[in-house]
């Protein structure tokens, strides 16, 4: 058993029609089943509409399955009166920064869920001092949520999971939002969490260039789990990929090229430097 | 640029007034609002102005800065001047056609607008020297005996706070709708007073989708941090009371009993022993 054993998942939405009747139901993820040990970091990947977003409130407990069992730590999100307890050890930030700051500063907005959670001011000051140090923005700590930039308010929403000692991060594409120099500082920031703090962290994406961060890479296509493997891995396999409709990174398309042509490459390097090595 | 707004008025400067706890500064309003409507005489605005000009000394708040308020009163304070002046029947001053000014007219308009003017004037104290975010803690605090009746007092503050944590990024959708809007040939200027009306409709109907779909967000948010909504929270920034805020309790107490006092004064008596004191000073230089 891991820290989150995915059993026999699905989920169904209601589809209403103009009078407000159920008219169909629309399976949005389709008996999935795996589990993340602790200390991975998994990186979960699908087009637009492939459930990924479902199945990250799923392990929240924010939606409850229609068939199966989420597990954390062995808690049933089933389970109301362990919900609060799942949400403690289970860590979310999601995709638009903004919607999810509460309060109108810094502090305050990371003090939230220790507020809940009903902390001490002391040990609430302190955590806060901590965990905006681990993510290097201590100087933003009295700044107005509304003045910083979106990369900024992932972190201070980082720094309100980190507060709470969540053992597991999950991260519902964090980084549609930001720029690219933003993206990168942010998940570099995450994988420093994932390798220093052991923080379990199940990255959500739709761009395949951020896989590179992981050790494990869960595809995801119309509510099932198509691909579970090492990235390295999962880019070598290119059909199932482009059915799923998602691309190669550049680099790896590259280095494909380049084989077809008879370079000694693998076809499954993602950086320059890798691409650079094979080509000496 | 729009999105340079600031959130209410609060005016920064380090002062006694600034530094008081916000229900402090709640109960000294309250209790100047109800002053200046139980006063009957001319002894207890002298009161209610000698603690005004205490308050604005104190807050070290530039007068011009406070009196701002004032504009967007004129146009009521003209209104309730002249009903007051001209529809107070009693003894006629000045009489211009049919109108009749009456001594009873002169002094309720008089009294109008006083209160009026200090009422604006000692409301907007209290937001120059107060940020949102402390008022919305202050209210939380100070009407917590509310939970008693099943009020959820906590549950309202923290969804003012929200509210005021979300102005500056609506206005920044507004912006976006506006530009977005007006790049397919709406107007929002142009057109008498309907017509402009009518021109909101496209900024409002994608705005309040927004909106919409931002507290559906903020909800899933907020829950994922633990969120259950009972009272049982604590707070990063605990209100609590300081020295100071005491002796400024035993001032306002001070104050409302002196306010209440002066009702008991006759102004015919102590005219009477002014006149009576008067007419002592005239008998000793007769002698």
């Amino acid at each position: 058993m891991g820290n989150i054993d995915v059993k026999n998942l699905i989920v169904e939405f209601d589809i209403f029609n103009a009078d407000n009747e159920v008219v169909s139901k629309k399976r949005v993820i389709d008996d999935i089943s795996f589990s993340v040990n602790e200390g991975d970091f998994v990186c979960i990947i699908g087009k637009n509409g492939s459930g990924k977003s479902t199945l990250a409130k799923c392990l929240n407990g924010l939606i409850i399955p229609t068939g199966g069992d989420v597990l954390i730590y062995g808690m049933n999100t089933k389970n109301e009166e362990q919900l609060i307890d799942i949400r403690k050890n289970i860590g979310m930030a999601f995709q638009n920064p903004d919607n999810q700051i509460v309060a109108s500063i810094v502090e305050e907005d990371v003090a939230f869920g220790m507020e809940n959670l009903g902390f001490s001011p002391e040990e609430m000051d302190k955590r806060i001092d901590e965990s905006l140090k681990i993510l290097g923005i201590q100087e933003l700590r009295f700044a107005q949520t509304s003045k910083i930039s979106g990369g900024q308010k992932q972190k201070v929403s980082l720094a309100g999971i980190l507060c709470m000692k969540s053992k597991i991060l999950v991260l519902d594409e964090p980084t549609s939002m930001i720029d690219k120099n933003g993206r990168l500082d942010l998940l570099n920031k995450v994988y420093e969490l994932n390798k220093k703090e052991k923080i379990t962290v199940i990255l959500i994406s739709h761009y395949i260039e951020e896989i590179s961060f992981a050790d494990r890479v869960i595809v995801m296509n119309q509510g099932k789990i198509i691909l579970d493997d090492t990235p390295k891995n999962v880019v070598l396999k290119d059909e199932l990929l482009n059915n799923a409709g998602i691309e190669l990174p550049y680099i790896t398309r590259m280095a494909k090229e380049l084989k077809s042509f008879g370079k000694k490459l693998n076809g499954n390097e993602f950086s320059v430097e890798e691409l650079c090595q094979f080509l000496k | 640029m729009i999105r340079d707004i600031t959130l209410g008025q609060y005016y920064k400067k380090d002062s006694i007034v600034h530094s008081l706890d916000p229900r402090v500064k709640l109960v000294a309003t309250l209790i100047f609002l109800i002053s200046l409507f139980i006063s009957t005489n001319i002894f207890a605005y002298i009161l209610a102005t000698a603690y005004l000009i205490t308050a604005i000394i104190l807050c070290k708040v530039p007068f011009g800065f406070i009196i701002r308020g004032l504009k967007s009163l004129l146009l009521l304070l003209f209104i309730s001047i002249a009903f007051n002046l001209f529809l107070t029947p009693g003894k006629v001053v000045f009489s211009f056609y049919a109108i009749n000014i009456t001594k009873e007219g002169i002094i309720l308009a008089l009294k109008m607008a006083i209160r009026l003017v200090y009422l604006v004037i000692g409301s907007s104290i209290l937001t120059l020297t107060t940020t949102p975010s402390k008022l919305t803690d202050g209210l939380e605090k100070g009407l917590s005996f509310l939970n008693v009746i099943k009020v959820p007092v906590a549950e309202i503050a923290l969804m003012m706070s929200i509210a005021l944590r979300f102005i500056p990024t609506l206005i920044e959708e507004v912006d976006k709708i506006m530009n977005a809007q007006m790049s397919r040939g709406a107007n929002f200027e142009k057109g008498n007073l309907i017509e402009k009306a009518k021109a909101l409709i496209p900024l409002l109907v994608p705005l309040f989708v927004s909106a919409f779909k931002r507290a559906n967000d903020l909800a899933y948010a907020m829950e994922s941090r633990c969120y259950v909504g009972d009272s049982k929270r604590t707070k990063l920034r605990p209100l609590k009371y300081k020295r100071i805020d005491y002796i400024t309790y035993i001032y306002l107490l001070v104050f409302i009993i002196l306010i209440f006092l002066t009702r008991y004064i006759k102004i015919d008596s102590t005219l009477s022993i002014m006149g009576s004191f008067r007419g002592a000073l005239k008998l000793y230089y007769e002698r």
